[in-house]
């Protein structure tokens, strides 16, 4: 999953970005509203970050544009401001939720994680493929009550295609949406690492990751028609 | 010992109400004018009513001296008496004595001569008052001059004449009641009329203090003199406006104060604690780089915790606190701030006695109840001595809460007990305890209680109980 990360403190966005990224996210920083704003008008993200107090365009307007303009992404604020004025004015300005500062890294962690699945309408942290269950909560897979040991970067791959389970997903979504910005790796990287996730699902019938070619990949239990 | 309840509201300085000082002031004011006039009246009135009787008197003195003749037979002054009954009328008593002091005519069971003050000019008048036939009447004593007869000069006569007075003492009495029921009916009207004219002309003062009290309430922007006003009352409502417009102005900046500091105190705070959690999220990270970073994370978490309190203790000072008023079921609040702090209690092996009924309902704001019981549950739990106990009781009265919440093994003397709501006192000045409590909660608590419309009180000694006994309104 990608995620926009928009905060001007670069302490915070620092650490932030750096907990995403442990936890497989692919992750866009920005440092101010203008840099958030180009950011998300040339990418596809799953779930955006913003803080409320920036400079060069400030969160609440840069909510307002985004929603007029119709983007539909989960927006995850966070800021200072804690008085319930604050908070009614950012979710009715359109944000999806709302988190004051300080706060727990492990409960951003979760906001962020819970708007993701509502991004793809998943409400069970438990995704299920056959005999292939990931806990999205813990950041763990297993298939046929085995442990699957894979690096961060499978795993997001592997989640971004149970999130799209049954639908074929292009190289380019998938570079969209389990890369950053920095990384823009090319098809060759997406063919390889997602040899290396065919691999460790093994060799269980049914095979899960099915592969068309010239249009993109798919997991499911049945191969596309 | 307690510490003294805080203090209320504030108690205004009256001085009394300006219609009722108007009215008694100008009624006073009317009534010693009507009373100075109708004294001035009824004396007129009665100088003129005597001096026509008196004049009568004298007309009746005179008419009686002008029957004198000089009898030339006799020799000397003399009336004839056929022509006196011609003059007199039954109401009068009367007398004329000769120039040598012989009673001419008249009743003699009057007076004698020497009984009398005379002037000694001729048409020289003396009255008096007297009794006549046991009733009150004036007499009138005249010296006239006596008949022409040859070349002999004038004699004086003296004419007495009696009148009783009832009827003009009658009428006087009639004039004093009419005066004094006219006065008195006159201040009646006054007062009505004043009493309503003043209801009135104040009545723009009433709108005006009405005017305040939705501006209060009102979401909009208001001008007091943007409204049809009396012409006295204009600079007050301009002096308002400016008023209003300086505190609209201190509030803001105030509120921008209190956004600049909550985001460059609170946005370090998280990009400190953020980088604390991700050392502990990093599985790279050592054993003993987790427990310093657990260390640091504690220490962030309580600095949190004090600036939480800061900002709300300043929002309580600026009265930017607004209540929402909603039903809220007290015992389940309190029930929830015992789960949270339970398990503290559980490591302190402490014992819940719990006297709270199964619902208590109020009208008050959720949110600052819960932070108040809350807080007084983890002081609570925190302070009482390892093995002790936590009661908390709930009584309702007739228009409000009783909430108390005490533990056992108090840590304050009694001679303290003024002094615990004070901001960051602490009974131990060691600071030992620093690391969960930083001497905010109950002055917090405090404020808190007092603007949803109770109070707080605190009564302790010292390895006794310490118990905190808050008061709610039934509705705010």
């Amino acid at each position: 999953m990608r995620i926009l990360l928009v905060e001007d403190y670069a302490p915070l966005r620092q650490a932030v970005a750096e907990a995403l990224r442990l936890q497989g996210y692919a992750v866009d920083v920005a440092s101010d509203g203008a840099e958030g704003r180009w950011y998300a008008a040339g990418n596809t993200y799953d779930l955006i970050i913003l803080d409320l107090m920036l400079p060069e365009i400030d969160g609440l307007t840069l909510l307002r544009i985004w929603r007029d303009q119709g983007v539909t992404t989960h927006i995850l604020v966070i800021t200072a401001h804690d008085t319930l004025d604050d908070r009614i004015a950012g979710l009715d300005g359109g944000a999806d939720d709302y988190l004051v500062k300080p706060f727990a890294m492990p409960e951003l962690l979760a906001r962020a994680r819970a708007l993701l699945r509502r991004g793809y309408q998943i409400k069970n942290p438990l995704l299920t493929i056959g005999d292939l269950v990931i806990d999205t909560t813990r950041r763990q897979a297993k298939r046929g009550g085995r442990d699957l040991e894979l690096t961060p970067r499978e795993y997001a791959l592997l989640e971004y295609l149970a999130s799209r389970q049954g639908e074929l997903v292009s190289r380019e979504e998938i570079r969209e949406h389990v890369y950053d910005f920095a990384a823009d790796p090319s098809s060759n990287v997406i063919n390889v690492y997602v040899g290396y996730l065919r691999r460790k699902l093994g060799e269980e019938s049914p095979p899960l990751l099915h592969t068309q070619r010239g249009q993109g990949y798919m997991l499911g239990v049945e191969a596309p028609p | 010992m307690t510490s003294a309840a805080p203090a209320g509201p504030l108690a205004l300085p009256m001085t009394g109400s300006i219609q009722r000082r108007v009215v008694v002031m100008a009624t006073a004011g009317l009534a010693i004018a009507l009373l100075l006039s109708s004294i001035v009246l009824y004396l007129a009135m009665a100088v003129a009513l005597r001096s026509e009787f008196t004049i009568d008197l004298e007309a009746r003195a005179r008419a009686l001296a002008a029957l004198a003749e000089f009898d030339p037979v006799a020799g000397r002054v003399d009336v004839d008496l056929s022509a006196v009954a011609e003059v007199v009328t039954t109401d009068m008593g009367f007398q004329l004595w000769s120039p040598d002091g012989r009673l001419m005519a008249g009743d003699q069971e009057l007076g004698t001569w020497s009984e009398y003050r005379v002037g000694s000019a001729p048409g020289a008048i003396v009255t008096e008052v007297v009794r006549f036939e046991d009733r009150p009447a004036l007499r009138l004593t005249r010296r006239c001059r006596g008949p022409r007869h040859g070349n002999v000069q004038d004699e004086t006569l003296v004419a007495v004449v009696i009148v009783g007075t009832e009827a003009m003492d009658h009428h006087l009495a009639q004039l004093r009641k009419l005066l004094v029921l006219v006065a008195l009916g006159t201040v009646i009207v006054a007062v009505g009329f004043q009493t309503w004219i003043l209801r009135r002309s104040l009545r723009p003062l009433r709108v005006l203090a009405d005017d305040i009290a939705r501006r209060d309430r009102a979401e909009a922007p208001f001008l007091f003199s943007g409204h049809p006003r009396p012409v006295e009352l204009m600079p007050v409502a301009q002096r308002l406006d400016d008023l209003m417009a300086r505190i609209a102005e201190v509030l803001a900046r105030e509120r921008r104060i209190g956004a600049a500091v909550a985001h460059e105190l609170r946005t370090p705070l998280a990009g400190l604690r953020a980088t604390v959690e991700v050392a502990l999220l990093d599985p790279a990270t050592s054993e003993a780089e987790r427990r310093r970073a657990d260390i640091c994370l504690g220490i962030v978490e309580q600095m949190q915790r004090v600036l939480q309190a800061l900002l709300m203790l300043a929002r309580l000072d600026a009265r930017n606190v607004v209540p929402r008023a909603v039903n809220v079921d007290l015992a389940a609040c309190l029930a929830s701030a015992r789960d949270a702090a339970d398990a503290v209690a559980r490591e302190r092996r402490l014992e819940w006695r719990w006297q709270v009924p199964a619902v208590c309902s109020v009208t008050t704001d959720r949110a600052l109840i819960e932070l108040v019981f809350g807080n007084l549950l983890g002081n609570a739990v925190a302070y009482a001595d390892a093995g002790g106990d936590v009661t908390v009781g709930m009584t309702a009265e007739s228009e409000a809460v009783r909430i108390t919440i005490s533990n056992s093994g108090s840590r304050v003397a009694s001679s303290d007990a003024g002094r615990v709501c004070e901001r960051f006192w602490r009974g131990d000045a060691s600071r030992s305890d620093t690391a969960h409590h930083c001497g905010l909660g109950l002055a917090l608590c405090q404020d808190v209680v007092q603007v949803l419309g109770g109070s707080l009180e605190v009564t302790t000694d010292l390895g006794e109980r310490f118990t905190v006994q808050v008061r709610l309104p039934n509705c705010p």
